[in-house]
Parts: C-alpha cells; sequence; structure tokens
C-alpha cells in the first residue's frame, strides 16, 4: 500500500500518458500496469469537444496527477498548477521546473519557489526533482506530499546512475519517495524497489518499448518483485562462499 | 433507409484526396456521384506526399503496414487509370528513404530501426557517413552512420488532388462546395471528412502536423528522416520538412514552438537549410483513430466510412479507393434493384 497525503493506493506504479503509439495501446499498457495514479500534462486547448477530452474520459476510473511538464519557470507552473485545479478538480500536483533543455533537468532553485507557493494556496506537491540529498530534504522540510527525485534524465532510460544519492535521500526521508525518470526496463524499477523506494513513476519505458503492453506487466511484475524483496530483507554480500547444503555426513 | 425515396446518387461527404479517389472510382464505373466538399484546409493538401511503407512501418511500428505495402504496389495502376481520366501524367518519384541521426542516441535508434527491420524482413542497407553524404552530398559531415530504403517514392500531392478532380469531374461526377451538417438521408453515404468525420459521431480525432516548404537552388536527391524530422523533395526545387505530432483538438494554427522545431532539426541534418527561403508554412489535422487502424467499410446504418488514415491518406488512397469501390457498387446494386423491383410491382 502506499500512502501519499492520507491517501491510500494498492499500486506502487505511477504511469504517465505521453509518447505511446496510439490511446488504444495506452489504455491496455495502462491497464496491464496495474497502476491507478496516471499523470497528464496540462495543456492550453479549447474548451469545445476536442482530442484532449478523450483522454480524461479513457481515464475516468484513476487517478489523475496532472503535471506542468514543459514549464520552465515557477511563474508558469504555479499557473499550470492553478489551471489544472480548475480544470480537473484535484489539488495535487506533480510539480516540473525543467532547467536544462537538453538533459531537462529539473531548476531546483524555481522548483523550491514553486513549491513554497503551491503548499500556501494549499496544494498536495509532488515535486519532480534532481537526485540531490540537499534539494530533497528542503523540499520535505516546506510540506511537499512526497518527493520524487529522478533516476537519470526523463526518457533516457539509462536506470539509476547514482545510487549512493538515492541511497542517501532514502535513509534521511521519511516521505513517500518516487523515483520519476531515467528507468528503462524491469530490471531498472526491481533494483529501485530493493532500495526502499515507495514508488515508481514510468512513461517512456513503457510508451515506446516495442510492446507497451507486454513491457507495462513486466513493469508491474518488477515491481512487485522489488518490493517484496526489499521487505523480506537481502542477505548480505559476502567475500567467499558458504556452502547451501549441510557438510554433515558426506559420503566420502 | 427508405427505398421508395432512395436518391440514385452515392453522397461523398468530404473532398480531400480519399473522398476524391474513391468519388472518382465509382464515377469511373458509371455510379451518379456527388462530392460535398466544405473547402476546410485539407490534410492531404499540405502533405508531404510520401510513399514510403517501410520507413514508416520501422519508424511508427505501424499496424497498418501490410495495407501500405498493398496500397504502395496499387499506385501504377491507379496513376494510369488517372491518366486515362485526367490527361494528367503524374508521377511516382522512386528515390528512396535515407535515414539519418546525429548523435549518439540517434545511432541507437538507427539501431533499433535496423532490428526491427530484420524482424519485419525489410530490406535495409547499412551506410557510413560517407555513403550517406554520396547519396545527398547536403547533408552534415557530422552524420556518422545512416540507413539506407531502396525503392521509397514520393508523389506530389496537389497534382494528384488536381487530377483527381478533373478525373472525378470528366467521368460526371459533381461537386458541391458546401458543408454538411447532418448525414443525407435515402442515399448511399460515404464519410470521407477526414478529422472533422468526428462530427458525424465517428471516434475519429485531430493530430495536428506543421509542415514547411523552403525553396533552394537545388533540391534533395531523396527522402531523409532522423528521429525528429523528415525532408522530402518537393516540385520546383522546394524541400518539405515536416511534420509536427500534436493532440490539440481543431486548432489549426501554426506555433513559434512547431516551426522553431522543424527548422531546428531539419537545420541540424542539413546545415543548408540556413539558406533557404521560407515558401510556406502549412497546417493540417490528420485523422487519427484511436487503435491506429483505418476505418474504411460499412457500418451498421449502412454508411460507409473512408477515414482514419492518420499520416498516410495519400499513401492509402488507393487501397481505400479501390476497396470501397468494390463494396459500394455491390451495395448500390442491390438496392437499386429492390427499388426497380418494387416499382414494377406497383405498377401491377
Amino acid at each position: 500500500m502506499l500512502t501519499i497525503a492520507k491517501k491510500t493506493f494498492h499500486s506502487r506504479l505511477l504511469i504517465g500518458t505521453a509518447l505511446y503509439p496510439d490511446p488504444f495501446t495506452r489504455l491496455q499498457a495502462i491497464k496491464a500496469s496495474g497502476a491507478e495514479i496516471v499523470t497528464v500534462s496540462i495543456r492550453r486547448t479549447s474548451l469545445k469537444k476536442s482530442s484532449s477530452e478523450n483522454l480524461i474520459a479513457d481515464l475516468k476510473n484513476y487517478f489523475i496527477l496532472p503535471n506542468t511538464a514543459g514549464c520552465f519557470t515557477a511563474k508558469e507552473a504555479i499557473l499550470t498548477a492553478q489551471l489544472a485545479r480548475e480544470a480537473l478538480h484535484t489539488d495535487w500536483i506533480k510539480l516540473e521546473v525543467i532547467g536544462d533543455e537538453k538533459n531537462l533537468y529539473p531548476d531546483s532553485a524555481e522548483l523550491v519557489k514553486a513549491a513554497l507557493q503551491l503548499i500556501k494556496e494549499g496544494f498536495t506537491v509532488l515535486p519532480y526533482c534532481n537526485d540531490d540529498p540537499v534539494v530533497c530534504q528542503k523540499l520535505a522540510d516546506i510540506g511537499c506530499a512526497a518527493i520524487m527525485p529522478l533516476a537519470s534524465p526523463i526518457g533516457s532510460g539509462m536506470g539509476i546512475i547514482n545510487r549512493y544519492t538515492l541511497e542517501r535521500i532514502r535513509e534521511k526521508i521519511s516521505l513517500p519517495m518516487i523515483i520519476d525518470a531515467g528507468l528503462g526496463t524491469a530490471s531498472d524499477v526491481a533494483i529501485a524497489m530493493e532500495m526502499g523506494m515507495d514508488g515508481i513513476l514510468l512513461n517512456t519505458a513503457i510508451a515506446q518499448a516495442d510492446h507497451p503492453v507486454q513491457m507495462a506487466t513486466a513493469m508491474r511484475l518488477a515491481c512487485e518483485a522489488g518490493r517484496f524483496a526489499f521487505l523480506a530483507g537481502r542477505i548480505p554480500f559476502k567475500k567467499f562462499a558458504t556452502p547451501s547444503s549441510p557438510s554433515q555426513g558426506v559420503v566420502r | 433507409m427508405s427505398i421508395d425515396s432512395f436518391k440514385d446518387k452515392v453522397h461523398i461527404i468530404g473532398g480531400g484526396v480519399i473522398g476524391l479517389s474513391v468519388g472518382w472510382q465509382l464515377a469511373r464505373v458509371g455510379i451518379p456521384t456527388v462530392i460535398f466538399d466544405a473547402k476546410k484546409q485539407k490534410a492531404s493538401a499540405i502533405a508531404a506526399g510520401m510513399l514510403a511503407p517501410h520507413a514508416e512501418c520501422l519508424i511508427e511500428n505501424c499496424p497498418l503496414f501490410k495495407l501500405s505495402q498493398d496500397s504502395l504496389s496499387l499506385f501504377p495502376r491507379f496513376l494510369k487509370e488517372l491518366q486515362e481520366d485526367s490527361g494528367n501524367l503524374l508521377q511516382m518519384h522512386t528515390c528512396g528513404s535515407l535515414l539519418v541521426g546525429v548523435d549518439e542516441d540517434d545511432a541507437r535508434w538507427l539501431e533499433r530501426i535496423y532490428l526491427r527491420s530484420k524482424e519485419h524482413g525489410i530490406k535495409i542497407d547499412q551506410l557510413t557517413g560517407e555513403e550517406a553524404r554520396e547519396k545527398e552530398p547536403l547533408l552534415t559531415p557530422r552524420i556518422n552512420h545512416a540507413l539506407w530504403i531502396q525503392g521509397e517514392a514520393y508523389i506530389d500531392p496537389s497534382s494528384l488532388l488536381d487530377a483527381l478532380k478533373k478525373a472525378f469531374l470528366a467521368r460526371g461526377g459533381e461537386i458541391v462546395e458546401e458543408e454538411i451538417e447532418q448525414l443525407p438521408q435515402n442515399a448511399i453515404v460515404v464519410i470521407a471528412a477526414g478529422a472533422w468525420s468526428a462530427r458525424f459521431g465517428l471516434p475519429i480525432r485531430p493530430l495536428r502536423g506543421q509542415i514547411i516548404t523552403l525553396r533552394a537552388n537545388f533540391s534533395l536527391n531523396c527522402m531523409i528522416r532522423s528521429p525528429r524530422v523528415y525532408l522530402t523533395p518537393g516540385p520546383l526545387q522546394s524541400i518539405r520538412v515536416g511534420a509536427t505530432s500534436e493532440e490539440v483538438g481543431f486548432d489549426l494554427h501554426a506555433t513559434g514552438e512547431g516551426i522553431r522545431s522543424l527548422l531546428h532539426d531539419s537545420w541540424e541534418i542539413i546545415p543548408a537549410i540556413d539558406q533557404m527561403s521560407l515558401l510556406s508554412i502549412d497546417v493540417g489535422l490528420r485523422p487519427l483513430t484511436y487503435d491506429r487502424f483505418l476505418h474504411v467499410g460499412k457500418d451498421k446504418a449502412g454508411v460507409f466510412h473512408a477515414t482514419g488514415h492518420g499520416r498516410s491518406g495519400i499513401l492509402l488512397s488507393p487501397y481505400t479507393a479501390y476497396k470501397l469501390k468494390e463494396e459500394i457498387c455491390t451495395y448500390y446494386s442491390m438496392v437499386k434493384n429492390k427499388k426497380l423491383v418494387k416499382e414494377r410491382l406497383l405498377k401491377v
């Protein structure tokens, strides 16, 4: 069970809704992932009947987490969050403020600024942030509902490139910690969950796989496997072998 | 449909490449046909006209591969018949597709496409940067490897539309320039209104595409694609650079972001883009289905659908025209016979 801001979810996966080959595959993949939370980016669009409504209609059985993808300043992100609240009747927001177009790294200064303002306005803020223990601590201190550090750049599929910092963040922060970006395949998800993460957000790894629905299934299983392995407690690393069969009574 | 007031004419809603192709093929076999053309921006009129099912399939992992191949093989017959009826000689320019990338990430994109080609049994050649530049000398020296698909072609969509219109009228077809709000009653109806088919309740969504046309003193030798953009040669030494894919509803505006990315992404491959004059910026709405499969055939109410062609309307026009011609002819004679029999019995 994943609890964020007093709301409880059975699945620990969060799924993004972009980049799928078509809406049908998107819906099938989201179903296969078992996710309850799906994140959608907020764009200006005509209020007349249009395609964007289809997405929301498709997702009526899911908990919708709007995001501020594409925002480069605190101001844009705050406005986007306010529009999302009006349009989707939710005060939850996945806060993204991008500082670097090439790597899509968050702009930590703008992010904290936007988070402060939105929390003041009563939003439940889930910030997409760098894997920086200090920034994560700050976001936790000012009252974010979860922290969502990246594993590697968005859409890169590189997996966890700085295990050390993510471990330090996990040690320090008791808030829900969700790995937001950069995972490429099922083993990446399992590793993150084994490290004690509370959840995983995936988009490109599923949407751009050759077979998105199959990959979504793999991700669901990996997430569960990693979580169970974390709870079960792995054996320590050892330098030398320990026989697994009893040594008494060996026939010589 | 009430047989008594059955109108002899097939009513086609939409005068884009699909509506015209179907209409012309019907008129060609003597079925009276009227096309209602709302004079909206036709996606087919601004398309790049690529007849490139292999590249398309490999890049998009496309479910329409088989149909696209079939349709491409129908093109020579389609164009021959079109020449008979319109007098216009249309050419498929078989120039091949070159797939290129500029950095490490693009190299992996090419690698993935190459693997997919093996899976689909598509013949594709791996080229070095040098070999790629032999095919197209304008390519940036940054390109280190490329993929080559022989035999893919393009056609100029506006000449195609002109010829279709001419052929349709020459065969006695009728074009009415007005917008249809509701489906005509007591007639065989074909909805071929592209993205606007949605207004008749079809599950079709518009996918906006922005495309720019540049002109230089030279043209391209082949079609070129990167993960972000395509460039195709066009008539009169023009180059088409496209296209964005945006889900923004029925919005036909060009945007700064769209044009900026097309220019940047094409300049990245062909630096000479800088020196070309910008002829036009066009915006169209592709008709997208929910699962990327086509909406071509008769529905429960007896209405024919001819839409959902996404980014492949030009390529799929022969397939759509021949398939619907068969189906509509059969249906037309059936309804017409019923009417004749009924009228005859009434006279007795």
